[in-house]
């Protein structure tokens, strides 16, 4: 396939092993009242024990069907619902004095947080629905400095105008209101106003799936210079695995509530560990029909549990094709299998240890 | 041919101007044929759709066309009780989303009996059989404790069998799926499609299968529509309209999609610009602002359809320009 306009190939370069964002044994419940039959308390299991590092630089991608509590780790991450267990700590530079400044997030709370979050910030899935059709562009991307008093009115019009510039708006719509604009230019206004206060770590969730592909890419490119240029960490969370595998480093595959295979991006496209990763990636259309009349399916049965179900063993066994009488009583273990490639299945020996306490750096 | 659109145009008149979403098509259909019409949300493919179902009310809708004919009928001409006679019975169609598109105060047996009742006059009973047959042969478990089951008892992907079984239910000629499979995980699409093409294969049903993924339309169609503005840019078999694609938008597109056998880091190719503005097209072609290949004649003249020479297989393309082994910008 030939190249349309000037598309660069190179490899992006890797980024350093210095950790940004680290998260251990993440879990978000959702208590749903009590059973009728049993009297006994429903707990949904948004997020099940989840355990990553995100590195300086890097972009982590988080894939997985609806429902396996993406979007519920993201919000978590940045305490916008309450975790249950576990703990997220975020190391970044001062902006001002360069020093490095430690955060235990998941203890902050009030002024600390507010400060943390100068940090952290995020963009939304739905540009419809996350801007305030009220505002003006100009007060959308003001009002984090506002909030945070780091400009005086006069300052703000120029970062306002500048961040404008950085994502591709033109400054003389500063006035416009959002409905003014198409899809793909108010997910432009989300990046600005995630940009306003100089964040090491952007938290995407879903930023592109509610674009066209050919404006799709636009943006996407735009986060990948935004990368570049200021050395921003990404968690990119997504189901569209072609783009997550082209922006991302490592991959995270998310399956109810449990990461089940974390791996550099090429390497969880080539050699995919865990029976779902595997039925994932060969669900997915390939626009190519001579690749896509030799491919052979792995067609899962049924639908994925109510992760309000009581869960013994492994969550995928139900729906696992390689599944051995052992998945229905052992959890398996987040464990390295390879360099860099950990897997939780039990048809690999590291999953069957058990847990030792922080093992996973 | 099962179906025969010429020159079908549906248009809105808004505060803002005429809206043409659909601004002369044809379309054939053979029998037994699987054919993809594929574009970005704006394009056209769902009020095409819509139109030939006869679900665009008119007024305010302005329809014409030279023809539509389906199984030897204008589907234009026919009166509405006619059409009642068609729809769901000799045509019919699978909605996008499975979650709005069931009724949530019927049973799931009740909406699919409904179908046989009106065209088939079985009697209740023998309807009750055949649903049951029918939710069997769709894959939903359990199929006679299913058949008193409500709408949100059952998860995404089993209403979509659902709907799928109650558009096959009287043995249609055509079935048009308006993206059956986006509201649906990947996965769960994937059973889907297996499951329409196991119909088409067994039942010999001719499917139009309406889609934005490029993927989903290589895997399921032999001949592919690709629709821009309103109208259709090219057509083809889909092998060699992947393999060498003769419009600029559909090589634009085809290479704007991440594929999962791409290699991982580098840029995404883009399509420069907007998609265009339905109440105010360009004067010419309406892609030629974000085309690479323009030339003075795109901006005056409106390209037709036309067959593309040096071809084995028929198709066609609306470009005034010859891209095939050229570079953009030369």
């Amino acid at each position: 396939m030939s190249v349309l306009l000037a598309a660069e190939t190179s490899v992006r370069q890797r980024p350093a092993k210095e950790v940004v964002l680290s998260v251990r044994d993440l879990s978000v419940l959702f208590p749903q009242g009590y059973d009728r039959a049993t009297g006994e308390r429903r707990i949904l299991r948004a997020v099940d024990g989840v355990s990553f590092d995100l590195h300086r630089g890097e972009t982590l991608g988080l894939v997985g069907e609806s429902g396996c509590g993406k979007s519920t780790t993201a919000r978590a991450i940045l305490r916008l619902i309450g975790m249950n267990s576990g703990s997220v700590k975020l190391d970044v530079n001062d902006p001002k004095t360069g020093k490095p400044v430690h955060y235990d997030l998941d203890k902050l709370s009030g002024a600390k947080l507010r400060e943390a979050r100068q940090h952290l910030q995020i963009i939304f899935q739905d540009p419809y629905a996350s801007l305030n059709p009220r505002m003006t562009v100009g007060d959308i991307i003001a009002e984090p400095l506002v909030i945070y008093g780091l400009a005086k009115w006069n300052e703000r019009r120029d970062r306002v105008q500048s961040l404008m510039k950085e994502v591709g708006l033109d400054p003389k719509h500063v006035l416009r209101y959002p409905h003014e604009f198409s899809g793909g230019q108010r997910q432009r206004i989300g990046i600005a106003r995630a940009l306003a206060l100089d964040p090491q770590v952007l938290i995407c969730d879903e930023p592109v799936s509610a674009l066209d592909v050919s404006v799709r890419s636009q943006v996407l490119n735009l986060l990948i210079d935004l990368q570049s240029r200021r050395g921003l960490s990404y968690l990119f969370i997504a189901h569209d695995l072609g783009v997550v595998k082209r922006l991302s480093h490592r991959v995270g595959v998310m399956y109810l509530g449990k990461l089940v295979e974390v791996a550099p991006s090429e390497e969880i496209y080539r050699t995919p560990k865990h029976p779902y990763t595997q039925a994932l990636l060969s669900a997915i259309p390939i626009p190519d029909p001579v690749i896509e009349k030799d491919r052979r399916r792995i067609l899962l049965k049924g639908d994925i549990p109510s992760p309000l179900a009581r869960q013994f063993g492994c969550p995928f066994a139900p729906r696992c094709p390689q599944a051995m009488p052992e998945c229905k009583t052992i959890v398996p273990r987040l464990a390295a299998d390879a360099p860099a490639h950990e897997v939780a299945c039990l048809l690999y020996p590291p999953s069957r240890t058990a847990p030792a306490s922080d093992s996973k750096k | 041919m099962l179906l025969d659109v010429k020159n079908l145009k549906t248009h809105f008149p808004t505060q803002t101007g005429l809206v043409r979403a659909v601004n002369g098509i044809d379309l054939q259909v053979r029998e037994g044929a699987a054919v993809g019409i594929v574009g970005e949300s704006g394009s056209g493919k769902s009020v095409l759709s819509m139109t030939m179902m006869g679900l665009v009310p008119s007024p305010p809708a302005i329809i014409s066309a030279d023809q539509v004919q389906f199984e030897g009928k204008d589907l234009l001409k026919a009166t509405a009780s006619e059409m009642r006679q068609i729809r769901g019975n000799r045509l019919a169609m699978i909605f996008q989303d499975p979650m709005t598109s069931l009724n949530p105060f019927l049973t799931i047996g009740d909406q699919l009996s409904e179908p046989l009742l009106i065209h088939k006059n079985l009697t209740s009973s023998q309807a009750k059989k055949r649903v049951i047959e029918l939710l069997a042969s769709v894959g939903i478990p359990d199929p006679v404790a299913r058949y008193r089951s409500y709408p949100h008892e059952f998860s995404g992907g089993m209403r979509q069998r659902a709907m799928v079984a109650m558009a096959v239910a009287c043995g249609p000629a055509l079935l048009i799926a308006d993206e059956p499979t986006t509201a649906l995980d990947v996965t769960i699409q994937a059973q889907i499609l297996e499951l329409m093409q196991s119909i088409r294969q067994n039942e010999g049903t001719a499917v139009i299968l309406i889609t934005h993924d490029m993927g989903v339309a290589a895997g399921f169609c032999d001949e592919i529509y690709v629709m821009y503005a309103g109208r259709v840019v090219e057509r083809g078999p889909t092998e060699r309209l992947f393999a060498e694609p003769t419009h600029p938008y559909t090589k634009a597109l085809l290479s704007s999609v991440p594929r999962l056998d791409d290699p991982p880091g580098g840029r995404f190719r883009t399509i420069p610009g907007q998609p265009p503005d339905l109440t105010n097209l360009p004067v010419g072609c309406a892609f030629s602002p974000r085309c690479p290949y323009v030339i003075d004649t795109c901006r005056k003249e409106v390209p037709p359809l036309t067959t593309v020479p040096g071809e084995s297989v028929a198709r066609e393309k609306a470009c005034f320009v010859e891209i095939r082994g050229k570079e953009a910008g030369q």
